[in-house]
């Protein structure tokens, strides 16, 4: 994908998503601070802001020390990142244990609260560890870090923090959410990644 | 309804499934009771913005037997069993919505406090079917289980399931369950 193209998936892709997902806004409001996109091998296209007051920067995946460079070296099969913030997972301070399957099958068997400590560049490290397995992750600084193939899959793991951290929060007036097994969360995942998405490709 | 006009009707549901916000993604599923041994149903993995009426899947719901090259959705055996079960049933429709999918966390029973939402979801209780892995027998007959005596039912940490005789219905009784689960959880927050 070239500079251009890159740029023009990704502000139509978010555009599109913004326009046609009203339905999930039933799970709760989530606000995209920034995001990237991997464009090949070597760089990811960098994008701080949204729509048309997005600004754009090409940064090396080697090189680069951000966040961002540092999450795509680690996860091969990722090609972009959302940071977003989200009305209900800001108020989540702790991880919350597998309690949805579909929250099992898309972020994996747990969604993971990460603390941040210390010297700023150690968040990297800390936030490495809350993606490890998993396709979201929690922050103290009322963020969230969402990651997937496409952006689509990054901007539905947005959604899906926001109903998890929703429901996770909400039925503590039930006497809190029941957990379902975290092997069995761990199986549903991979399950869901490999022979599930295989299936839907099949299927198309 | 003839084969053809089940098929926009169940493709139209899935893509107004999706507009509501009852489902994301692939998630869910939308059934229509055809004749006596088959159905009409949405195709497992597929988006909803991007199917085409010709592509719902017909299945017999006594074998699983379906016609075509698509492969119905993963969940047709819950379909297939409340066709089964309640011959009068005509449309089942299975969602991930928020609501429903807070008190099935919780893995607890809704208690219907609104009258008139008790007589559109034929009950003062929407049972919460315990928690089972998608997909297995053990989560098709336990949610059939749960929803006898009812147009609705909960699955424990996934989502509900409504039934019904038309699509308008169903989705009248998924959007009456979710406005039942919101009122059973404002009614715990005021207890605390």
């Amino acid at each position: 994908m070239t500079l251009e193209e890159g740029k023009s998936y990704y502000t139509k892709t978010i555009e599109n998503l913004l326009a046609n997902n009203s339905g999930y806004q039933s799970w709760g409001e989530v606000t995209i601070l920034d995001g990237s996109l991997r464009l090949n091998d070597n760089e990811i296209l960098r994008i701080k802001g949204i729509a048309e007051k997005a600004s754009f920067e090409t940064i090396s995946i080697k090189d680069d020390k951000s966040l961002h460079a540092a999450i795509y070296r680690k996860k091969k099969p990722i090609n972009s990142i959302l940071i977003t913030h989200q009305t209900n997972a800001s108020q989540v301070k702790e991880t919350i244990p597998p309690i949805l399957d579909d929250q099992a099958q898309l972020l994996g068997p747990t969604l993971k609260y990460i603390p941040l400590k210390g010297e700023i560049k150690s968040f990297v490290k800390q936030i490495l560890r809350g993606l490890k397995g998993r396709y979201a992750t929690i922050l103290s600084n009322e963020q969230s870090i969402c990651i997937g193939k496409s952006i689509e899959d990054a901007y539905i793991a947005a959604q899906l923090v926001e109903k998890t951290s929703k429901a996770f929060l909400e039925a503590k007036h039930l006497g809190g959410a029941k957990g379902i097994n975290i092997i069995e969360a761990w199986l549903m995942h991979k399950f869901y990644l490999y022979k599930y998405s295989k299936e839907s490709e099949k299927n198309r | 309804m003839t084969l053809e006009e089940a098929k926009i009707a169940v493709c139209n549901a899935g893509k107004q499934l999706l507009k509501e916000g009852l489902v994301a993604r692939t998630w869910g599923n939308v059934s229509v009771k055809l004749n006596d041994t088959q159905m009409v149903i949405t195709p497992s993995g597929r988006q909803y913005t991007e199917l085409t009426p010709k592509e719902m899947v017909v299945v017999n719901f006594n074998t699983y037997e379906f016609e075509g090259n698509l492969k119905p959705s993963s969940e047709l055996k819950l379909h297939c069993e409340v066709y089964k079960t309640r011959p009068t049933i005509q449309c089942v429709i299975h969602t991930h919505q928020m609501y429903a999918s807070i008190v099935a966390a919780a893995q607890k029973d809704v208690h219907v406090l609104d009258p008139e939402h008790q007589k559109i979801l034929g009950s003062k209780v929407v049972k919460a079917a315990p928690y089972a892995l998608p997909n297995t027998k053990k989560i098709t007959v336990e949610t059939a289980k749960a929803m006898e005596g009812s147009y609705a039912a909960l699955m424990a940490n996934h989502g509900a399931v409504c039934c019904g005789d038309s699509l308008e219905d169903v989705f009248l009784k998924c959007t009456t369950l979710e406005l039942a689960c919101q009122a059973f959880i404002e009614s715990k927050k005021k207890v605390a």
